[in-house]
């Protein structure tokens, strides 16, 4: 009785505050807080629709639209780094859709579309590099680093940080950004080296990027958006595109499959594709390249033209079996290798 | 046959007697086995049920164990995970054993402060040390050369913020150990001209046996589980529930997650089995006939006793002034001037007071409904012999929550309860789903401390109850509530804290209108807003220990009226 009659208690002073509202679309947002809800406001002031934000990183949405996919809560998974996206899409997770949109966007954008059979699309790239903190670098004084290859040098041992590429889409994009470049071989020949030099392997992607701020670490491995937040927030990090070339990583969207409010998704979807909102992010410091040809590009974003990316295969190396293979070797020879 | 017969009748008149008490706690019995198995047991099985199947649901037996184990990285996580739960516990359990002493058994001045001091841990978000830990020992840190060149990021730092965050939950169970004794024993064992530390190791240690081997497994266990600390602080250390993170979120592997998930419940199956054995042998300490101990003032002793306290406490609070003081400065460690910026939550999060009032709502319904459930369920399995599988079972599943990580009970009740099947289905993305949620993440500390506290009440309480044949429940209403109030305050107020800071379960349950501040404070961070995030966890602080203030207010209040007689 005790306990029927506390649930009884608690479903009433806590009953479903499910908003009834004409039209609402509830939104999963994988990008900065402050990016979301910028995207949200400006959404609903366009169209009146209301947006139900939730936000969690990629790897973490991913694992809720799974939990939930027998019974899908979310309409629209917008932002965050591209494979988890194509993993939903490869698990059948999302929704097919072809936006009237998808003319106006870059290659880069619609070639991701198209490896995920269009369960997704990229909204905003952004290229892998490194950064260092200048103030400690003249400390030492150290040569600037300039290519990946420079990181190998005995004078960095223990002032490298990365993210470890089995918690990190950003550091997955590391490794299979160094076997494109060289070869698996040499590619790995590469990352054993640097391990002499990395003081640690971080869980979360961007943490490299906050401890070269911090002066935590001298030189943080990630992407340059990130470490451009750092300098304009007023750390002394100074940001390097390799000269070798490196690979990037494509921020996605897509529909979930089974969503509630197709409609308002399909919307949120269309909307999400065009300059106005692409433009949302530079005012919210974040600095990614946007994926509509017309969008303003931030000043403070790295041009991808200045950088030398690869030919990035993301149909490739986003696969779940190539990525295993490829983490289970680098856990095998790179992580357990001795310093 | 004969003897039977003949030792029937007495032995049908006593059953008779007691049926009534009986059937009452049979029936709360089955209802806290329900409770438990929805709220733990079930949602835990849809997604721990996965390590026995392949990536497309096929059953595939222990395979995915094997594949496990056989990889290195495990078993040195597995190694990892051990030996920093073990030497966190040998240190906490000591430290906080002496605290809970100084704070029960002497007279030292300003208790009620250590008391708070020691909560300390427990206001914050778990966030909030790992930032202070980082700012006092890191590459840039204070107080870098005290590590003699190590790393904070590895080992140490895990311990040190391990050590800290699991201080408080240590201490609650530990000072309801020591809260209750028999003062005629220690008469005793003074007149027949015991020394001192005699009378420590012979009287007061096995007195407290249980709650010190509760204190050791549940620090033990929290450190197990816990990954948070890990994730800011430990570098590239591995441990259980990194891995966990690892598979589920970085390398969308569910199969791989449950695996670990299971691994990681071995810890509360090892408390289980040692708290059933502990258990046997603990005796009531307050008998009926008790004369409560009341502490005499020892000059030497207070002195020393004010001094750890002081030390300690200090400590404690020292980290968090460190957090508190990176909320007020502009850029660490490059521009140290103040600043009331990061407090200015309006740009950085509009919906930063509503969350604030969803997580004060949130926390408060756990803390009554959780104590309610708590208490009443740790009274049944304590004072009834009844059905005894269902009760190891229901003990059992009480003991769970400790050593899943929140990350495993977020998914899991995603799981069960957005299920299209289940009739509880419109519980999910309510505010309802958070509390039930917290209650059960944090049932088993809150189910220890009742325990502890109703382990030393005497049996015979109730025996001459039912013999003047008092209903059972009046028994517990008007001797077994007043007697454990305040435990029962206690456990509120440790339900109250952690749900006002958790946020590893949260985040997979809140939707756009519950959510919460703690989950709010881990988005700034990720943003690599540090100090504003450590704004909010402040006002966290702040929050909590405005609450728990009201709560000793309270406390001595009820002291007053109900705990009159341990005084005389």
């Amino acid at each position: 009785m005790r306990g029927r009659f506390i649930l009884g208690l608690l479903a009433l002073a806590l009953a479903p505050r499910l908003a009834v509202a004409q039209g609402q679309v509830t939104l999963y947002c994988s990008v900065q807080e402050e990016w979301c809800r910028g995207m949200v406001t400006a959404f609903e002031r366009k169209t009146g629709i209301k947006v139900a934000m939730t936000r969690k990183s990629s790897g973490e949405t991913y694992a809720q639209i799974k939990a939930e996919k027998d019974n899908p809560r979310g309409d629209v998974w917008w932002g965050g780094t591209g494979d988890p996206h194509l993993q939903a899409a490869e698990e059948g997770l999302t929704l097919e859709y072809k936006s009237p949109m998808l003319a106006q966007l870059h290659d880069w954008a619609t070639r991701q579309a198209e490896a995920a059979k269009y369960r997704t699309v990229g909204v905003y790239t952004g290229a892998l590099g490194f950064g260092y903190n200048a103030d400690i670098l003249a400390k030492r004084k150290l040569d600037a680093p300039k290519c990946w290859a420079d990181l190998l040098d005995p004078k960095f041992r223990d002032e490298v940080q990365v993210a470890d590429p089995n918690s990190s889409g950003t550091a997955y994009t590391l490794l299979a950004t160094m076997v494109q470049i060289m070869g698996e071989e040499k590619g790995f020949d590469y990352l054993k080296k640097l391990h002499r030099n990395v003081n640690q392997y971080t869980k979360s992607g961007a943490a490299p990027a906050k401890a070269a701020g911090l002066g935590e670490t001298l030189v943080g491995i990630a992407f340059m958006h990130d470490l451009v937040t750092m300098s304009v927030e007023g750390m002394p990090v100074k940001v390097v595109a390799p000269c070798e070339g490196t690979g990037f990583e494509i921020g996605s969207m897509s529909i979930v499959k089974g969503a509630r409010n197709l409609e308002q998704a399909k919307a949120f979807y269309d909307w999400a594709l065009t300059p106005e909102a692409q433009a949302v992010g530079a005012e919210q410091k974040s600095y990614q390249l946007p994926s509509n040809k017309n969008a303003p590009l931030p000043p403070q974003a790295p041009r991808l033209t200045e950088i030398k990316l690869i030919d990035y295969d993301f149909g490739k190396y986003g696969a779940s079996a190539e990525r295993s293979r490829l983490l289970s070797r680098w856990d095998k020879e790179v992580k357990s290798a001795p310093k | 046959m004969t003897e039977v017969v003949l030792a029937a009748p007495p032995a049908r008149t006593a059953r008779r007697r007691l049926s009534r008490d009986d059937a009452v706690m049979a029936a709360g019995l089955v209802l806290l086995a329900v409770w438990l198995a929805v709220t733990v047991a079930l949602p835990l099985w849809t997604l721990l049920s996965k390590s026995f199947q392949d990536h497309s649901g096929g059953f595939v037996g222990l395979a995915n164990f094997a594949t496990y184990f056989a990889s290195p990285a495990l078993s040195r996580s597995l190694w990892n995970s051990l030996w920093v739960a073990a030497l966190t516990a040998a240190v906490v359990t000591p430290l906080a054993f002496v605290y809970a002493y100084a704070l029960t058994r002497s007279c030292m001045p300003a208790k009620p402060l250590f008391r708070l001091l020691a909560l300390i841990p427990v206001l914050a978000p778990s966030l909030l040390p790992g930032i202070s830990f980082i700012y006092l020992f890191g590459n840039q840190g204070f107080l870098k050369g005290l590590l003699f060149g190590n790393t904070i990021y590895g080992p140490i730092g895990i311990v040190l913020a391990e050590a800290y965050y699991c201080f408080p939950h240590a201490l609650i169970i530990l000072v309801t150990a020591l809260a209750m004794a028999d003062s005629r024993l220690y008469e005793a064992a003074t007149v027949l001209g015991a020394s001192r530390p005699r009378i420590l190791l012979t009287v007061t240690l096995p007195g407290v046996k249980y709650g010190a081997i509760s204190a050791f497994f549940v620090v033990f266990t929290l450190v197990v589980t816990d990954f948070g600390i890990p994730k800011v602080i430990g570098g590239q250390f591995n441990v259980l529930a990194t891995d966990v993170y690892k598979q589920v979120v970085g390398q969308q592997n569910f199969v791989m997650g449950a695996v670990v998930g299971m691994v990681l419940l071995a810890p509360a199956l090892l408390a289980f089995v040692v708290d059933r054995l502990v258990q046997g042998r603990q005796v009531a300490q307050l008998t009926a006939r008790a004369v409560p101990l009341e502490p005499r003032p020892k000059l030497r002793f207070d002195l020393a006793m004010l001094l750890y306290c002081a030390v300690v406490g200090g400590v404690i609070l020292a980290v968090l002034l460190v957090a508190v003081f990176a909320s007020f400065i502009k850029y660490w460690p490059y521009n140290l001037a103040p600043t009331v910026a990061h407090y200015d939550f309006s740009n950085a999060d509009a919906s930063g007071w509503s969350s604030y009032w969803n997580s004060l709502e949130m926390a408060a319904f756990t803390a009554v409904f959780g104590t309610a459930i708590v208490f009443c369920g740790a009274w049944i399995l304590e004072k009834s012999r009844v059905l005894p599988p269902l009760r190891a079972a229901v003990q059992f599943m009480a003991m769970l929550p400790l050593a899943v990580p929140g990350l495993v009970l977020g998914l899991s009740y995603i799981f069960f309860f957005n299920a299209r099947e289940n009739p509880l289905g419109f519980l999910y993305g309510t505010l309802a789903i958070l509390v039930i949620n917290s209650i059960a993440h944090f049932y088993t500390v809150s189910h220890l401390t009742a325990t502890t506290a109703l382990k030393q009440l005497d049996a015979e309480f109730e025996a001459v109850s039912a013999s003047l044949k008092v209903p059972i429940l009046r028994t517990f209403a008007r001797i077994t509530v007043p007697v454990c109030l305040p435990a029962i305050l206690d456990i509120a107020m440790y339900l109250f804290l952690n749900a006002m800071t958790t946020v590893s379960a949260l985040i997979f349950l809140y939707s756009t209108d519950t959510k919460v501040a703690s989950i709010a404070v881990v988005n700034m961070e990720d943003a690599g807003n540090t100090a504003a995030a450590a704004a909010m966890a402040t006002m966290i602080v702040i929050t909590s220990v405005g609450v728990k203030l009201v709560q000793s207010g309270l406390a001595a209040l009820v002291d007053r009226h109900t705990q009159a007689w341990r005084r005389h």
